[in-house]
């Protein structure tokens, strides 16, 4: 079916995802963060403490 | 009476957390940002002791980043909410790179350990956080900041002023 004018075709979505090798630290970015970069990051921090009072 | 423990900690020096950052242009000199970072802490090595090793904390998150911001090569960068202020972290740098090894901040490590007394070995309620300071610029507030762009040979300038400010 033809439509008149523009185009009601919905542009795809693609999605990148990258991780810094450095940092660890993970983006995402979609066609719809052309404008608004967003980066979502991290860490999980768990040790052993050893005491001798 | 002595004793020897193991715990397991979340360690305060670098505590787990999550964090969202947001960037946008306005136009080619103006960016705007936003900053969220939160952390959540289950037996902080801050606050751990002999009598408390198990389940200590907050069991919630609590605030390391909140802050809003504008950013321009020409502008510098402005920013409020709570955030790091400008003195933060300029007397604690660990040449280690560990935030760790020769780290100022004792506190983080082992702040919740209770001294004996010497005479009956009992546990007293001085902690080790009690009896050191950091010995670092102001820490994180509720603030407004300004750093200024790269002048030269790299350097900028930077100032802060929050609410506990006088």
């Amino acid at each position: 079916m033809w439509h008149h004018g523009r185009s009601r075709k919905t542009k795809k979505t693609e999605k990148r995802f990258n991780i810094n090798s450095k940092t660890g630290e993970a983006t995402v970015l979609t066609a719809l963060q052309e404008k608004i970069k967003l980066k979502i990051y991290g860490q999980v921090n768990r040790g052993i403490l050893y005491s001798d009072d | 009476m002595r004793s020897q423990r193991i715990f397991y900690v979340d360690i305060d020096n670098s505590s787990t957390r999550i964090g969202i950052e947001g960037k946008a242009s306005v136009t080619k000199e103006l960016s705007l940002g936003s900053k969220i970072e939160v952390q959540f802490e289950s037996n902080s090595t801050a606050s751990v002791n002999q009598t408390s090793n198990n389940g200590v904390g907050s069991n919630t998150f609590t605030n390391r980043k909140l802050e809003i911001y504008g950013a321009g090569e020409h502008l510098g960068i402005i920013s409020i909410g709570q955030g790091s202020t400008a003195p933060d972290g300029t007397a604690e740098v660990d040449f280690s790179k560990t935030a760790v090894i020769a780290y100022s901040a004792i506190q983080d490590m082992a702040g919740g350990f209770l001294f004996r007394n010497s005479q009956t070995g009992s546990l007293t309620s001085i902690t080790i956080g009690n009896t050191y300071s950091q010995l670092d610029g102001l820490g994180p507030n509720d603030q407004i900041r300004y750093d200024t762009p790269v002048l030269l040979g790299g350097y900028s300038l930077s100032t802060s002023f929050g609410t506990n400010d006088t």
